[in-house]
């Protein structure tokens, strides 16, 4: 147990000491607090991505159903790199909008798209109100890592407590220095939960280790790890259709992928740094699944596949390996906690408190970012505490998922596309949300009537639907097509270093847009 | 074959290697093709094919992606510096 911990406290250390030494002497603007004054390059923006979009319990319910499922669990390789491979495509217009116009938040670059503050607020809360159960998720995963760590010998209430305890000194610093202090630990973190344990597994999967896992046991799995859901079992056919198709136009859905795009120094910088991430997250994800389908074999692992990680390690190196085990887990979680709880604490200042009628200042933009950070993460802690031993939390993170997805509509129609308008995104977001939510509640999986459609899936089609028609009846005006004209102008030319912004930093409209939200 | 790649049009360029991604994502979505793939052991590169079935296609995405960077790097449509920040507008 001892070994463990101190594994554990080793790393935490090397933490809160990059912290330390990286913190920003000098009092920064809410531009650098919110989106690290844009200037990080492709290396940081890959790892923070990874960061934010693998979290602990990747090695418990991903590599689990490897284990348990096999080919399964490669369904999240899909999504994960198709998914992001979309801010590729996207980075031009959004990055270039994101200086020309100041933009921090997703909430921010929806709300000028459609000039609207109705859309930028439904778009952040929907954000923040999807991500709030994954925090809470991530904060009981320290409270299982230490659960790990003690050998069971602590009570379940002191493993929750201690978790929490550790997170919120972590985030001390979060609060502190904002997205600064993200990056700079994303990397070591990232390092040591993704590009170290991608070793581990190769490791593992060469044979040198001994054991049963290895390239060659892939080879003698059984019939049924080969199989996918939809070919044979209870699922129907559109079963991985739905959960990858989900997953590809979720990923920039969530709050905490899409800000990458803002932290970048350059266009350059978000193009580098997706091809990165596909590389790091695919080579890091498939070796985890390869080692999880080869561990099918082993009877442990068969019986509790959820903790597979930790038998294979233990296995294998006894209590040192399961002490780098466990830190891996921890350093995945802490990175995922720390994004979500960043990026809700910057659109609840930047996209809820400050408005047109009630403009804040840089500093009043600090103080209420860092005091929502705090809001929701001792809410997340009282919800972590109060339902530690309930499983149908996890029903919420579906829920959620389901959910963030409703943003794809206005988000890539925004980005892509000219039309379209406020009424529109906004009904097409709220219904897409609210059918999206109630069909997921009653059918949590799968809707077995439609081929194992999910309720998500059906919001969206309603939410396209609703957009396009309220778009249509409502029309836009003249004006206002020449203003979104005038945006995609915009993002036809670079931004460079001292170049005058004027004429298209005052985009035609704005002022009236102004006007308008001011009353 | 500088020459060539910025010979191309920007628009021909864009759509073939979204061609390439628009391929990987069917491989993924199209239930005829993942369920074809479900099952089969015969082994490549000594992993049976409804492994590699998924590790092909985030390899031919990631190439492919990475192939458009350095044709874009090359006609030099990555330069950008930092930004001149108008004011903040953003649906106030």
């Amino acid at each position: 147990m001892l070994v463990v911990l101190g594994m554990l406290a080793v790393f935490y250390a090397i933490v809160i000491g990059i912290l330390y030494a990286t913190q920003q002497r000098t009092r920064p603007s809410f531009d650098e607090y919110s989106v690290g004054g844009r200037s990080y390059g492709p290396w940081y923006v890959a790892m923070s991505y990874v960061n934010s979009w693998w979290p602990g319990s990747t090695f418990i319910a991903f590599f689990g159903l490897a284990a348990g499922a096999g080919v399964f669990g490669l369904y999240g390789l899909a999504y994960s790199t198709l998914g992001v491979a979309t801010m590729y495509f996207m980075a031009t217009r959004a990055w270039r909008w994101g200086a020309r116009y100041d933009l921090r938040s997703q909430g921010d670059l929806l709300g000028l798209r459609f000039n609207s503050r109705p859309v930028k607020v439904v778009a952040s809360v929907i954000g923040i109100v999807s991500l709030f159960p994954w925090v809470v998720l991530g904060m009981q995963a320290f409270g299982e890592i230490f659960r790990y760590a003690s050998g069971d010998r602590w009570p379940v209430t002191a493993c929750l407590l201690v978790g929490l305890a550790v997170i919120v000194v972590r985030q001390y610093w979060t609060v502190r220095m904002g997205m600064r202090g993200l990056i700079m630990t994303d990397m070591f973190q990232g390092l040591v939960a993704y590009v170290f344990s991608a070793g581990l597994c190769l490791v593992l999967l060469t044979g040198v280790a001994g054991g049963p896992i290895s390239f060659a046991a892939l080879s003698r799995v059984s019939e049924s790890v080969l199989r996918v859901p939809g070919d044979g079992g209870h699922y129907g056919p559109l079963y991985l259709f739905s959960l990858i198709f989900t997953g590809v136009i979720g990923s920039l859905c969530w709050p905490t992928s899409f800000q990458r795009i803002y932290t970048a120094a350059g266009v350059r910088a978000v193009k580098a740094g997706t091809i990165r991430t596909i590389l790091l997250s695919g080579g890091f994800y498939t070796l985890l699944m390869l080692v999880g389908i080869a561990a099918t074999a082993m009877p442990a692992v068969a019986a509790n596949p959820q903790a597979a990680w930790f038998t294979i390690m233990s296995s294998y190196g006894g209590t040192w390996l399961l002490g780098l085990g466990i830190t891996i887990v921890f350093a995945a979680s802490m990175g995922h906690v720390d994004g979500s709880v960043q990026v809700c604490g910057l659109q609840i200042a930047n996209d809820l408190v400050n408005s047109g009628r009630r403009q804040l200042s840089d500093a009043q933009l600090m103080r209420v970012a860092k005091s929502s950070m705090i809001g929701y993460m001792v809410l997340a802690g009282i919800v972590a505490y109060l339902t530690f031993n309930l499983t149908r939390l996890q029903l919420l993170a579906q829920v959620s998922y389901q959910g963030i997805v409703q943003l794809a509509v206005p988000l890539f129609l925004g980005v892509f596309w000219r039309g379209g308008n406020a009424r529109g995104a906004v009904a097409g977001m709220v219904s897409g949300f609210a059918v999206a939510m109630v069909l997921t509640l009653i059918y949590p999986d799968d809707i077995a009537g439609l081929g194992s459609l999910t309720g998500g899936i059906l919001g969206i089609a309603v939410n396209l639907l609703v957009f396009l028609v309220v778009s249509a009846v409502t029309g836009t005006p003249g004006e206002e097509r020449a203003r979104v004209q005038e945006m995609f102008e915009v993002a036809r030319n670079p931004v460079r270093a001292g170049a005058q912004s004027a004429p298209v930093a005052q985009p035609l409209g704005a002022s009236l847009l102004r006007e308008q939200l001011d009353g | 074959m500088k020459d060539f790649i910025r010979g191309r049009t920007r628009r021909s360029i864009v759509i073939f290697f979204l061609a390439i991604y628009a391929v990987t994502l069917l491989f993924a979505l199209f239930p005829p093709l993942y369920l074809a793939g479900s099952g089969i052991r015969t082994p490549v590169l000594g992993i049976p094919f409804s492994i590699m079935y998924w590790v092909i296609d985030w390899a031919v995405l990631g190439l492919g992606l990475w192939g458009f960077y350095l044709v874009e790097n090359i006609r030099g449509e990555l330069d950008e510096g930092h930004p001149a920040t108008s004011p903040h507008l953003t649906g106030e």
